[in-house]
């Protein structure tokens, strides 16, 4: 009698267990509509950022985009027809060693010590053995291939700095108040700025931007046609891809 | 007791197990019809209206296009529109959507992907990580998949860290909190023609 009423009653929870195990495998998949599901999650997780000068930055967003139509687009795609895609590419790895003690300064602040003493190999190697940097053998060893490009924008941010208001630079586009405090830092561990006469320098800067255009046209183009509202689309583009390079 | 015991553990290890093989299972998915469609676009012989064709047969299905309208406006604005106005966004939105991808199809002729583990956010929702090396470079790309009925499904792709979705929820909220609905419909039905010539 006794060994059968525990039977009984084991019977009794385990049918209990085997109804909660079913609805915990079931609940997840069904009781929850996945649009109330992920929209909170959206809701949550969107990156906003102050923009308290707007008109001007709008202003300086329609002057941009002027300005990369009429004037870089043009000069980039004569360029691109005259120098070939092996020496763009070149061109760009040389600016980009350039810009090594710039990314060496912002690790160290972070506290990225590794990378930083990835960055010093990869930029001594490229820069001996690579030809000044035209070429890149620092990228044969898989450690120094890819390194995250950090700013100082980057390291305010990992101080804990907010990005404080939006702001639109004529000629170098989106930013912010903090990320324009860490690009006018980074100028002056560019070796361009030291270079004499000042026009010199100018004009390497100005190389830069009219080979990188060149390895990224269409890009811009394909923006402007995604975009419903272009002028928000871009700060918010700007402001998610600053969060990603901050996290990575 | 002590088989309840069991019974409980064997059922918690069977629901978990079941998800980690879930997730295999979709990484597996997601990969073979990502290298299906590169092959195609490798294809030397065929033409590329033709390529874009068959590309689009294979990838169509893993998205889940009505959800994605739903998310990029958002519950506040989704709800404040009529059934057949939502109809008429998801319609615009993923012509959008479709026409946008196949813009870019030809970009990717000679990249190579490489794919990162998967990270199971909950049994319902894994993030699938990718790089896709461009002209040396490498860009993070990111599918987002959800099982709803049975089946995983792409809500939203990240890129570089930007969310599709995000990216057109906050333009979507622009244009619906400052103007009104006849704007919405009037810029998804403006035709675009900006990208004529990118070469």
């Amino acid at each position: 009698m006794r060994g059968q009423d525990t039977q009984r009653r084991i019977w009794r929870w385990m049918a209990v267990a085997i109804g909660l195990g079913l609805l915990a495998a079931a609940g997840p998949a069904t009781a929850q509509d996945p649009f109330e599901d992920l929209d909170s999650q959206f809701e949550t997780q969107g990156p906003r950022i102050a923009d308290p000068l707007e008109p001007w930055n709008r202003l300086m967003f329609e002057v941009n985009d002027r300005l990369y139509f009429y004037l870089l687009k043009p000069v980039a795609r004569g360029y691109k027809a005259v120098v070939p895609e092996p020496a763009r590419l070149g061109v760009r790895n040389f600016f980009t060693n350039l810009k090594a003690p710039l990314r060496f300064t912002a690790c160290l602040l972070q506290g990225k010590g590794q990378q930083a003493g990835h960055e010093l190999s990869a930029f001594v190697i490229n820069a001996t053995f690579g030809a000044l940097g035209f070429f890149t053998p620092a990228n044969r060893e898989p450690a120094l291939k890819n390194l995250p490009a950090e700013d100082l924008g980057q390291s305010l941010a990992v101080w804990g700095i907010g990005h404080g208001p939006y702001l639109v630079w004529p000629l170098l586009g989106p930013s912010s108040l903090r990320d324009s405090v860490g690009r006018a830092g980074g100028y002056f561990l560019g070796p361009l700025n030291y270079v004499e006469p000042s026009e010199t320098g100018l004009v390497a800067s100005g190389v830069d931007t009219v080979n990188t255009t060149s390895l990224h046209l269409g890009e811009y183009e394909a923006f402007k046609k995604d975009a419903v509202a272009p002028y928000e689309a871009m700060r918010d583009i700007y402001v998610q891809y600053r969060q990603h390079q901050v996290e990575q | 007791m002590k088989n309840m015991l069991v019974l409980l553990i064997v059922l918690f290890l069977g629901t978990a197990d079941a998800a980690a093989h879930d997730t295999a299972a979709v990484e597996t998915m997601l990969k073979e019809k990502v290298e299906a469609a590169l092959n195609i676009l490798r294809r030397p012989d065929s033409d590329l209206a033709d390529k874009k064709q068959a590309i689009i047969q294979i990838v169509e299905p893993l998205f889940d296009f009505p959800l994605m309208a739903k998310l990029v406006l958002g519950r506040k604005h989704w709800t404040s529109l009529s059934p057949t106005e939502q109809k008429r966004f998801e319609t615009l939105f993923v012509e959008r959507l479709k026409s946008s991808y196949i813009d870019k199809i030809d970009l990717y002729r000679d990249e190579q992907v490489i794919w990162r583990p998967a990270v199971a956010e909950s049994p319902n929702k894994v993030r699938i990580p990718s790089a896709i090396i461009s002209k040396d470079q490498e860009i993070t790309t990111v599918y987002k998949l959800y099982r709803g009925s049975g089946q995983w499904k792409i809500y939203d792709v990240e890129v570089q860290g930007v969310s599709i979705v995000t990216s057109f929820r906050s333009q979507f909220d622009q244009i619906l909190t400052e103007g009104t609905k006849e704007d919405l419909f009037r810029e998804l039905e403006s035709p675009k023609t900006a990208v004529a010539d990118t070469k």
